[in-house]
């Protein structure tokens, strides 16, 4: 341990970490406390603020349009991330097959979606979905006789935000589980075969746990990513959509702060949000802790 | 040192050197013009044209969301804002949300009252612009709503649709018209575009039966019983195997296609839409025609009033008086007064301009109708506007109150008015409740 | 080994992997298509516009307008080339910090150590919509609204970053290297710069592309804090277009067809190298 008389070495590190430090004080803790102020405050702009205590949080668990967002959330992200996650492991697992060919242009090519930002998936599926004109609806009619007039963008607000975000996100968490799949014992595997064990038990049994860890991961990562989903309903309903359907936290957020100037109220939902959030994390360690026991 | 890093990192050092130095170096914009924004193409489109590319104003166009969250950002934190404000009712209203000091328009009332501008102007133009008797901004508009139809499909039915006095009698009279055309099992032509998307077109009903949303002293009147009667019977058009509505997107491509292609009879047209079927729906040029809009009851009032702008300057501007003075001579000047309407289709608020010639020739794309002259006629009869900022909220509630209706009354299958009445009467409860709600809220005020 | 399964089998997993395909890249190309016909044209026909009665493609129906009225007259250059910028300078500083503070959580003893790791592992728990409103006002009160440092400043060092830098480097990195090349006499900058660094090399590769797409990608911050047209990003630019030029479906489709191309000519490119940095950091997370 010579070298820890070394002054440089001794000043090394905290140099290093110095940006971090600094943005982290400057950008996050000092937000945070300001968050909490503002919290109970009301405002119009940064300039005007009113002290209102805790009425910001009285008012927000009456708020009808928040628990619209709520609801809507909830139930975007978990059937986003219910119908993600088996998609995904399906089709990781078909690139896995070793006797498949392309595999590497079928890799790139699901995985592309997830390269375009959420606006420009907004944008363009709100073309793709609209009634009587668009793509979808053509393709359905000319092909199966569907009803040029389906509602995607009006009473489908919901199915229409779980598509274009399975579009989006399928190919890129199949890339997780590809390289979970890395790590099932091929042993293991022709272990259970000769045993006579059948594909789906192959699955269960060896499959399933070696990828487990990963799973997790994902999943967390999905649903935190779904719950702070704005920009693809922002941008495909042009706004909340018919009768709120497709209002989130994190839009009424947005108009709370940004479009109302109250940053009081927005920073309120930011606070809910971020106790669900973390709520959600300590779950997800929660249960992949006892599985590790188990 | 290539072979050490990644080929990503030498890119992106490439893209981030060429960036910056294109970044730094490119030439600022103008500063020596007055920045105008305006928040759709036509107007972008006419001003330019008005001022050239030499001129001394620079119009800038911004889509709505972007123009109010600019707005009000500027407004609230001195970031740059244009020296002229062109905006529409729903967004400006939003600048008086706070306490009246923090109003980020510039108070023109004495300016006005200076120039002798107040009188001349037509009283319902004023009051979306004035907060406590002050007015913030000069009206740009009147905007009368005429029905337009499509007189070469009524006229090859023999149907003079124009006799239609009120909405019950143009529906009966369209109704051997609409339906299934083509037989493939879905409505493929309806007598009106009513959108439940936008709260456009149900408060145009609602303004048109003569309810006012909100009242002298700003207080939200949404469940009145003339609300109900309107919803109900508006919710009634959606009604049964052949709805005699349909909801089309107002402003989209798809929807100038959907009209463009006959899936509605008629829509509500004020002045500007005039210009935007022109503009985007080619293929009826000669097949449309205005007509005033039916009224509710006999003897009704046969117009409503959509949509509403206003020219203001930002409080904190540092080119007041230049843009004082351009404001001025687009509104005073008898030349842009015409202008407005040949180029825009958008009636003035000055009164004195209205004896123009201009306003009487015949316009081509209708039917030689002389069009101008048709929507003065209804000018005096147009509605007031409220300047309340809850309005945008309470429209966008409305037409949520008007979706909601339809499609419960639709699960009910109900098509009779004492059955939908309830219903609409609860969703209008609902929303009265929440802008109440929401104003409730609000310290400033 | 298994075996192969059988033909039909195969034939199978193929024809899903086909429908896949499709489903992926209709939206994409029918994108790219739509964004070289007038408006039209846009709604005559699906995809490419085709000859009278026939099937053959009507390629001279195709046009470059929607691109010339993009570049010519609603500066999309400008916007292009603000968000390179961004998305580049944000993705090279990002980098270079986050390594900076993985290399000393991972390979320094000292002390507050574990504080700063605590830190690091509090900031990522953190949702970013929770510091919209109060960074919104920070930077207000900075005078840095409209400026590109109040943008790039706090998203110059993601904890983020350093949790996957310091894992990576953790085992990767000899600790006997670095021992060695300070008794040369080698500074600490250079031992990072030189032995270091390249030793994480996907790593780094992955993570620049990474915040490079989400700067890129990144709507809500430049929405909020950036005021001047001239400065927009395409995000912000792409918005705006389409709500002003709505009725332009054509144009609407070219300027997306602009906003996505140069990422996906990007990775196209480095496909490789961030696939596998990506994977490799969450596997080892």
């Amino acid at each position: 341990m010579s070298f820890f008389s070394n002054r440089s070495v001794q000043v090394a590190p905290y140099l290093f970490l110095a940006p971090f430090a600094s943005v982290f004080l400057v950008f996050m803790v000092y937000p945070l406390f300001q968050s909490v102020i503002l919290a109970m405050e009301q405002t119009f702009g940064p300039e005007h603020t009113q002290f209102v205590g805790f009425a910001n949080l009285r008012y927000v668990f009456g708020d009808p349009f928040f628990y619209t967002a709520l609801r809507n959330t909830f139930i975007f992200a978990a059937a986003s991330v219910l119908l993600q996650m088996p998609l995904s492991l399906a089709l990781a697992m078909l690139l896995n097959q070793p006797w498949l060919k392309g595999r590497w242009l079928l890799r790139l090519i699901f995985f592309s979606p997830a390269l375009v930002g959420a606006v420009f998936v907004g944008v363009m599926f709100s073309i793709i979905f609209e009634r009587r004109t668009g793509l979808l609806n053509v393709v359905l009619h000319r092909l199966f006789g569907f009803s040029l007039d389906f509602p995607w963008l009006q009473e489908y607000a919901m199915p229409a935000m779980i598509i274009a975000s399975l579009w989006m996100w399928t190919g890129f968490n199949m890339l997780y589980f590809l390289a979970a799949l890395q790590n099932v014992d091929k042993e293991l595997m022709e272990a259970a075969h000769m045993d006579g064990a059948g594909p789906w038990d192959r699955f269960l049994n060896v499959t399933l746990p070696a990828i487990r860890p990963i799973g997790g991961f994902v999943v967390l990562l999905s649903l935190i990513g779904a719950f702070q989903v704005f920009e693809l309903p922002f941008l495909l309903f042009d706004g909340p959509g018919v009768d709120n359907r497709g209002l989130t936290i994190v839009m009424y957020l947005y108009q709370s702060g940004f479009q109302l100037g109250d940053l009081g109220y927005a920073s309120t939902i930011g606070w809910i949000l971020a106790i669900i959030l973390i709520a959600l994390s300590w779950l997800q360690r929660r249960l992949s802790r006892n599985e590790s026991y188990s | 040192m290539f072979e050490r890093y990644p080929l990503g990192l030498l890119v992106i050092l490439m893209v981030a050197v060429a960036s910056a130095a294109f970044v730094a170096l490119r030439p600022s914009a103008d500063s020596d013009k007055l920045v105008f924004w305006t928040f759709t193409q036509d107007h972008q489109d006419i001003f330019r044209e008005i001022y050239g590319p030499e001129g001394i104003v620079d119009v800038q166009l911004l889509d709505m969301q972007a123009f109010e969250r600019r707005m009000l950002s500027g407004f609230f934190t001195g970031t740059p804002v244009a020296d002229i404000i062109m905006v529409e009712r729903s967004v400006a209203s939003q600048a008086w949300r706070g306490p009246t000091e923090a109003i980020g328009f510039l108070d023109l009332t004495d300016r006005l009252e200076a120039e002798g501008l107040l009188d001349r102007i037509n009283a319902p133009s004023q009051r979306p612009w004035t907060v406590d008797g002050r007015i913030y901004g000069l009206p740009f508009d009147v905007h009368p709503v005429m029905l337009a139809y499509r007189a070469d499909i009524y006229d090859a039915a023999g149907i003079d649709i124009a006799q239609a006095e009120t909405w019950d009698e143009f529906m009966e009279m369209s109704r051997p018209l609409i339906g299934d055309l083509t037989g493939n099992g879905s409505v493929d032509r309806f007598a009106l575009e009513v959108s439940q998307m936008d709260g456009l077109s149900i408060v145009m009903l609602m303004q048109q039966a003569g309810a006012d949303l909100f009242d002298e002293a700003d207080q939200p009147t949404l469940n009145a019983e003339l609300n109900v009667e309107v919803l109900t019977r508006t919710a009634q058009w959606f009604s049964g195997d052949e709805p005699v509505a349909a909801d089309i997107p107002l402003f989209t491509g798809a929807g100038e296609r959907l009209r463009g292609e006959g899936l509605v009879l008629a829509w509500m047209c004020p002045d500007w839409r005039a210009r935007r079927n022109i503009l985007y729906i080619e293929g009826l040029h000669g097949k449309l025609r205005l007509m005033p809009l039916p009224a509710w009851e006999k003897g009704g009032r046969r117009t409503s009033v959509w949509g509403g702008t206003m020219l203001g300057l930002p409080k904190n501007g540092e080119r007041t008086e230049e843009a004082w003075e351009q404001i001025l001579h687009l509104y005073t000047s008898p030349e842009l007064g015409r202008t407005k309407w040949e180029k825009l289709y958008i009636l003035s608020p000055f009164k004195d301009f209205w004896d123009d010639p201009v306003f009487d020739q015949p316009d081509p794309y209708y039917q030689n109708q002389p069009i101008g002259r048709l929507y003065l006629e209804l000018a005096d009869s147009v509605p007031e506007r409220t300047p309340s900022v809850y309005f945008p909220f309470a429209a966008q509630q409305l037409a949520d109150a008007l979706h909601r209706t339809v499609r419960r009354m639709r699960q009910s299958g109900f098509t009779e008015y004492a059955d939908i009445e309830p219903l609409a009467r609860r969703e209008l409860d609902r929303v009265q409740a929440n802008v109440e709600n929401l104003m409730s809220r609000n310290v400033f005020q | 080994m298994i075996d192969r399964p059988s033909n039909l089998i195969q034939l199978l997993v193929y024809a899903v992997l086909a429908f896949f395909t499709v489903i992926t890249l209709v939206p994409l190309v029918w994108l790219l298509v739509g964004a070289f016909k007038t408006n039209e044209d846009f709604f005559g026909y699906l995809f490419f516009p085709l000859k009278e009665g026939g099937l053959a493609i009507d390629w001279a129906r195709l046009t470059l307008e929607n691109f010339r009225g993009l570049f010519f007259s609603l500066n999309f250059g400008n916007y292009i080339a603000n968000s390179f910028f961004l998305a580049s300078v944000t993705s090279v500083l990002a980098t270079l910090f986050a390594a900076m503070g993985g290399y000393a959580l991972a390979k320094f003893q000292f002390a507050g150590r574990q504080l700063m790791l605590g830190v690091v592992l509090f900031a990522i728990i953190i949702p970013a919509p929770l510091l919209l409103a109060p960074v919104f006002q920070l930077i207000y009160q900075l005078n840095l609204l409209n400026t590109y440092t109040g943008l790039i400043l706090p998203a110059m060092a993601p904890a983020f970053g350093i949790f996957l830098f310091r894992q990576a480097m953790l085992n990767s990195v000899p600790t006997e290297l670095l021992e060695a090349a300070r008794i040369d006499g080698c500074g600490e900058g250079r031992i990072f710069l030189t032995i270091v660094l390249p030793i994480v090399r996907p790593m780094v590769g992955a993570f620049l592309l990474i915040t490079f797409l989400g700067t890129w990608n990144n709507f809500i911050m430049p929405q909020v804090l950036l005021q001047s047209e001239e400065m927009f990003p395409l995000s912000v630019a792409i918005a705006q277009l389409r709500g002003t030029y709505s009725t332009d479906y054509g144009m609407i489709s070219a300027g997306t067809v602009i906003s996505i191309a140069p990422v996906m000519c990007l990775f196209l490119l480095l496909q490789r190298e961030f696939i596998s940095g990506l994977t490799s950091g969450a596997v080892k997370g």
